[in-house]
C-alpha cells in the first residue's frame, strides 16, 4: 500500500509535514511562563523542566521526516511531554504510562500521543478536585490505549490548538492512510478512549 | 489597590502576583481563582458588598472549565481587566481595538510596569468589556450557531433552515418560529434558550417576546417615550416594539 504513490498519497503526506511542524505554539510559551515562576521557587523541578521541554523539541526536530517511531521512542517522548504538562497544572492533571513494556517491536505514527493529551485537555475540565487523568496502557492484539475520565467542558478550547489534522478525525485519517488500520474510539459518559493500532517494525 | 488575578496554572498566578508586589508592595491580592465557576462565585459574593472591592483584575483566556469570557455572561463586572494570553494575534487585535490592555506570557516586569502605567492614566475611560468583541475574537461565533431545527409536525418530523425563519415569539409560555414564507410552528426552545445559540449577526432579541432576523423588519417607526415600533414581514398580528433600553443595541445591530 506504501508503495503506490498516488496524488492523495502525495497531498497527505504534506498536510502530514505540516502537521509535524505545527506543536501549538501556545505549548512553547505555556511552557516558558511556568518556567519564569518555577526558576525561583524550585531550581531543581527547574532543572528538570528544561530539560523535558529540550528533549520535547528535539524530538520534534529530529523526527521531522520520520514516517513512524518505535513505540518506545514515542512513549520516551510522551513521558516528556506529560511531564512539562503536569508541572504547568500541578494537582489537576496526570498522564499515568504503562511500566516496562517491550516497546522496541512495534511502531506507531510519530505525534500520536501528543496528540491525544493535548486533545484531551482541549476537551475536558480539570481541577485540584477532579484532576484530569490521561491513562496510556498497552493492551493485546497490538493496540495502545489512551484513554481519560470525562469532564467535558461546555465548549472545547478552540484557541490553544487547530482543527483538521490536530483533531481526533485527522489521527483516524493518518492511520486509514498510512497504516491500513483503524483507530477505534469509545466514549462512555465517565470514559473516553481511543484504541492505536500498532505495527510490528522491521516492514 | 486591590487585585484579583484569575489564571488557571498556579505558578503563573503566583508569577503575576511577585510582580505586582514588585511593582508595588501594598497592592492586595483579593483572591486567585482558576475557573469560571470560582471566579463568578467569587464574585457575585464581593461584588458590591462590603468587602474590598478589586480595582483591576488580571485575566486568563483559558481557565479550568471554560473561557474567561463566560464570567462576563454571568456577572456583571464594571472592573477593569488585563488579559493575558500566550499567543493569540487575533486576541491581541481585539484588544487594541477595544483599548483593554493584554499581557503576553511569559509576563515579563517590564510589560506589566507599563500596563500598569497604562492602567493608572486610562483608569475613569475604562468601559465594560464587549462581550460580542471578544467572541468574535475567541472565534467562537462560527462554533456554535444553530443552522437548522427539527420540528415535530404531528407524528412526521421535518427540518427548518435557521436562514428561512422570519421570527421567534412567544405567546402563553409556548415558542412559535415563524418562516419567511409564514409558515408558523411551536418549538421546544424558549426565546432565552435560543438567543444564544442563534448568531447575533442574523437574530435580535427586540423584547421579552420577539426575537427577529434582519429580513423580517418591514418598517421601523419612531415612537412616543424614545420607543421603535416595528413592522414585521410576516404580519405577526400584534404590536412589536423596541423598549427604551434596546433602542440603542438594535440600532447598532442595524448599523453592524
Amino acid at each position: 500500500m506504501r508503495g503506490e504513490n498516488t496524488l492523495s498519497d502525495n497531498h497527505f503526506q504534506a498536510q502530514f509535514t505540516a502537521l509535524k511542524d505545527q506543536i501549538s505554539p501556545h505549548f512553547l510559551f505555556n511552557s516558558l511562563s511556568v518556567l519564569s515562576s518555577l526558576v525561583r521557587k524550585d531550581p531543581d523541578l527547574s532543572e528538570r523542566f528544561i530539560d523535558h521541554l529540550a528533549k520535547v523539541y528535539r524530538y520534534l526536530l529530529e523526527h521531522r521526516d520520520d514516517d513512524y517511531l518505535t513505540l518506545a521512542t514515542e512513549l520516551d517522548f510522551a513521558r516528556s511531554y506529560a511531564f512539562l504538562l503536569e508541572v504547568r497544572f500541578v494537582r489537576k492533571f496526570r498522564v499515568d504510562f504503562p511500566e516496562a513494556v517491550s516497546a522496541d517491536d512495534f511502531t506507531l505514527l510519530p505525534f500520536t500521543l501528543q496528540l491525544l493529551i493535548e486533545n484531551a485537555i482541549r476537551h475536558n475540565r480539570m481541577s485540584a478536585s477532579e484532576p484530569l487523568i490521561v491513562t496510556v496502557a498497552r493492551e493485546e492484539n497490538d493496540y495502545l490505549r489512551v484513554s481519560n475520565n470525562r469532564q467535558l467542558r461546555s465548549q472545547p478550547d478552540t484557541l490553544s490548538a487547530g482543527t483538521g489534522t490536530r483533531s481526533l478525525a485527522g489521527v483516524q485519517q493518518r492511520y486509514a492512510m498510512l497504516t491500513g488500520r483503524t483507530v477505534q474510539v469509545e466514549e462512555t459518559e465517565l470514559a473516553f478512549s481511543v484504541r492505536i493500532p500498532l505495527q510490528k517494525s522491521g516492514r | 489597590m486591590n487585585v484579583l488575578i484569575i489564571e488557571d496554572e498556579d505558578l503563573t498566578a503566583d508569577r503575576l502576583e511577585d510582580l505586582v508586589h514588585q511593582y508595588d508592595p501594598t497592592i492586595t491580592v483579593l483572591a486567585k481563582l482558576p475557573s469560571v465557576r470560582d471566579s463568578v462565585q467569587w464574585l457575585k459574593l464581593n461584588l458590591s458588598s462590603g468587602r474590598p472591592q478589586p480595582d483591576l483584575i488580571f485575566m486568563d483566556i483559558h481557565l479550568e472549565d471554560d473561557l474567561c469570557f463566560r464570567i462576563f455572561e454571568q456577572v456583571h463586572l464594571p472592573v477593569p481587566v488585563i488579559f493575558t494570553t500566550a499567543f493569540d494575534e487575533y486576541m491581541i487585535r481585539a484588544f487594541r481595538v477595544n483599548s483593554i490592555d493584554y499581557l503576553l506570557k511569559p509576563v515579563s516586569y517590564d510589560s506589566l510596569l507599563a500596563a500598569l502605567q497604562k492602567y493608572q492614566s486610562m483608569k475613569r475611560q475604562f468601559t465594560q468589556t464587549d462581550l460580542e468583541t471578544l467572541r468574535e475574537a475567541m472565534g467562537l461565533r462560527r462554533v456554535d450557531y444553530k443552522t437548522r431545527f427539527l420540528i415535530n409536525v404531528g407524528t412526521r418530523l421535518r427540518t427548518i433552515e435557521t436562514a428561512d425563519i422570519a421570527y421567534f415569539y412567544s405567546e402563553e409560555k409556548i415558542t412559535f418560529l415563524v418562516t419567511k414564507d409564514n409558515q408558523r410552528m411551536p418549538i421546544d426552545y424558549s426565546l432565552d434558550k435560543l438567543a444564544p445559540i442563534l448568531n447575533p449577526a442574523d437574530f435580535f432579541r427586540a423584547n421579552r417576546q420577539f426575537l427577529l432576523s434582519l429580513p423580517a423588519i418591514r418598517n421601523i417607526h419612531t415612537y412616543s417615550n424614545s420607543k421603535l415600533k416595528l413592522e414585521l414581514q410576516p404580519d405577526p398580528k400584534t404590536e412589536v416594539f423596541i423598549s427604551k433600553e434596546k433602542v440603542s443595541p438594535f440600532k447598532e445591530w442595524l448599523d453592524a
